[in-house]
């Protein structure tokens, strides 16, 4: 039987997160640079399709979404606690931010749960190409979201 | 002879009394006996015999609509939450994948397979850990499906693998054989 989800706010941090020391700036140094590796795996993604490789890019568009969602918790001060079940606290985050709504926040999970069904044979868990459309999509929009949540980097002012 | 204890949960008097019992608190709405016996493939008699049963020791209670006597779980079961709960795992799934898919135009089929499959069709082993349900669609995907199977898994807290498959995959027949099923339509 599975726990009831989508887990709270103060129960990701109580049960699944610890908070990171360090100054606001030191945050969203690390929430920028976890961001720069989700855009990365995006690319991967992509590169992995125009090769046809369907299920490295299914674990890669999981991979960039988690990492964009793991930036704004970096931002916010926290990390996700590596045990079992913390792919799901990430998605679970995503949706206790608003950076998703109910229908993104499924489709994301299902993303998750596709990323995690290896003990399959490939041949039935392969996403056809209009489901693999739809989860790239959906992590562009993530991207889009988390990039927004970020604070933009200061550049100092040109030199008179 | 006795209908076989069902393998997936083996605390139930028989496997029909789970089945009439998955039904009755899973099911949509209320049912009579003819619709029990119906949705289960269980001769009418056998379901009148263990609704009567059930009756008795206060797990349901039936009421006279009309000509028809509905059945219903009993509102104030003390253990009925657990008792729900316990169902889902042991069959109750299977009329909550048929009222989640049963109004969907654009799904030809559903049905149970893997592990799950296995055990409620009688096959020991160790008990399954989640449910996997193929799908069988040409239009739909896995994506389309995400919010259905979040609300499946929230209402019965069990673990649930969609599998969205198009009516021409070859695996179909293999894995159909297998399988528990759901929702069979009939082309038109």
């Amino acid at each position: 039987m599975r726990a009831g989800r989508p887990a709270t706010l103060d129960e990701l941090r109580r049960d699944r997160m610890h908070q990171v020391a360090g100054s606001a700036r030191d945050r969203a140094k690390a929430a920028r640079a976890t961001f720069a590796q989700a855009r990365d795996f995006r690319r991967a993604a992509a590169g992995n399709l125009t090769e046809g490789l369907v299920l490295p890019a299914v674990s890669a568009l999981h991979e960039s979404a988690r990492l964009a969602v793991t930036a704004l918790a970096a931002l916010d001060g926290y990390r996700f606690s590596n045990s079992a079940g913390a792919h799901e606290a990430v998605v679970d985050y995503a949706f206790a931010i608003e950076l998703v709504d109910r229908r993104q926040y499924a489709q994301l999970d299902q993303l998750r749960d596709l990323r995690h069904q290896d003990n399959y044979p490939e041949d039935l868990i392969a996403p056809s190409p209009r489901e693999i459309e739809q989860y790239s999509e959906l992590v562009d929009t993530i991207l889009g979201l988390a990039e927004k949540k970020l604070p933009t980097r200061r550049v100092p002012p040109p030199p008179n | 002879m006795a209908e076989p204890v069902a393998a997936l949960l083996p605390m139930f008097r028989s496997k029909h009394q789970m089945q009439i019992l998955a039904e009755v608190f899973w099911g949509a709405g209320s049912s009579t006996g003819a619709d029990l016996a119906r949705r289960t493939g269980i001769p009418q008699q056998t379901v009148a015999r263990e609704v009567t049963r059930l009756e008795q020791a206060g797990v349901v209670v039936t009421e006279q609509v009309g000509t028809a006597k509905t059945i219903h779980p009993a509102p104030e079961l003390p253990y009925g939450l657990v008792l729900r709960q316990l169902l889902a795992y042991a069959g109750g799934v299977i009329p909550m994948l048929a009222q989640a898919f049963g109004d969907n135009p654009a799904i030809d089929e559903v049905f149970i397979f893997g592990s799950w499959a296995a055990r409620y069709r009688g096959e020991p082993g160790p008990p399954p850990n989640d449910v996997d349900v193929a799908v069988v669609s040409d239009s739909l995907t896995r994506f389309d499906l995400a919010e259905v199977r979040l609300d499946l898994e929230n209402e019965s807290k069990l673990s649930i693998n969609l599998f969205v498959f198009e009516a021409d995959n070859e695996r179909l027949p293999e894995l159909r054989a297998a399988g528990v099923p759901v929702i069979e339509r009939v082309p038109a």
